[in-house]
């Protein structure tokens, strides 16, 4: 019992952190201003598309991942050419186990419009 | 310990709560590389907002310059005085992340380029044992030249 209490905050704190206590590299979405269907070349026809950009977390320790805008937009173009308007960002939360292990997931949905 | 446990797994939530995007509304809300016990030297720059072109904005005949990416960091030092686990530690943060940092990159490496639209931003968070902090912005976003 006399470990619990640091162990408690120690977890706590690494949970609130949303990184590892011994190391992390994640890239976490910032800003988007994304296109309304009037400012791009929009036609009814173009497709719907989605992209996913992820984080993941182990045991509170690690912590790696990219789940910027930057990647899940770049998934969600794919190797097509053009701009996305009309998006929505999500987030997606995966957390196992107490959260010893999690994904945490931008997720971008958009029209695609030819540039 | 079930309260804990609970309280434990509300804060698993709160990764969630740190993505906030730029919006319309008039709150912005800077990045700066955090600093914690004591604070012994502090000299830095975060982004706080960057109202961003649209297509629209481009102008008619605007050469097309494609992809670009510019990245600006913080640094930060936070060295523990003990070896205990409640120890407070020395601090210190310097480096220049902020926005005008990360678009003098890109212009730096694309001369060609007037403006930015369709512009992302992400924060790239690296931690060493929480000794050694970096506190990164990237901006991802088209580039339109001169007209050809």
């Amino acid at each position: 019992m006399r470990y619990l209490r640091p162990l408690c905050l120690l977890l706590t704190v690494a949970l609130l952190a949303s990184c590892g206590l011994v190391y992390t590299d994640i890239k976490v979405p910032r800003g988007y201003r994304t296109s309304a269907p009037s400012e791009v070349k929009s036609a009814p026809d173009d497709p719907l598309v989605t992209g996913k950009a992820c984080n993941r977390s182990a045991i509170f320790l690690f912590a790696w991942g990219d789940a910027s805008y930057a990647t899940a937009v770049k998934n969600a173009l794919g190797e097509r050419e053009g701009i996305l308007y009309d998006v929505r960002a999500d987030v997606k939360v995966d957390a196992y186990l107490l959260g010893i292990y999690a994904k945490w997931c931008t997720v971008v949905t958009g029209r695609l419009a030819k540039l | 310990m079930k309260i804990l446990l609970a309280a434990v797994l509300l804060f698993s939530l709160a990764p969630s709560a740190s993505a906030r995007g730029e919006g319309d509304e008039n709150d912005a809300v800077p990045s700066m590389i955090p600093s914690s016990g004591i604070m012994i030297f502090y000299k830095s720059q975060g982004p706080l907002s960057f109202v961003t072109m649209t297509p629209k904005d481009r102008p008619a005949g605007a050469k097309e310059l494609g992809t670009v990416k510019g990245v600006s960091c913080q640094h930060g030092l936070s060295v523990p005085i003990a070896a205990q686990l409640n120890a407070t530690s020395v601090s210190g943060g310097y480096g220049d992340g902020s926005f005008s940092k990360a678009l003098e990159v890109i212009l730096k490496a694309n001369p060609e380029t007037l403006g930015l639209y369709d512009v992302r931003t992400d924060l790239r968070i690296f931690s060493i044992l929480g000794i050694y902090r970096k506190l990164c912005t990237e901006v991802t976003a088209r580039a339109f030249g001169a007209a050809a």
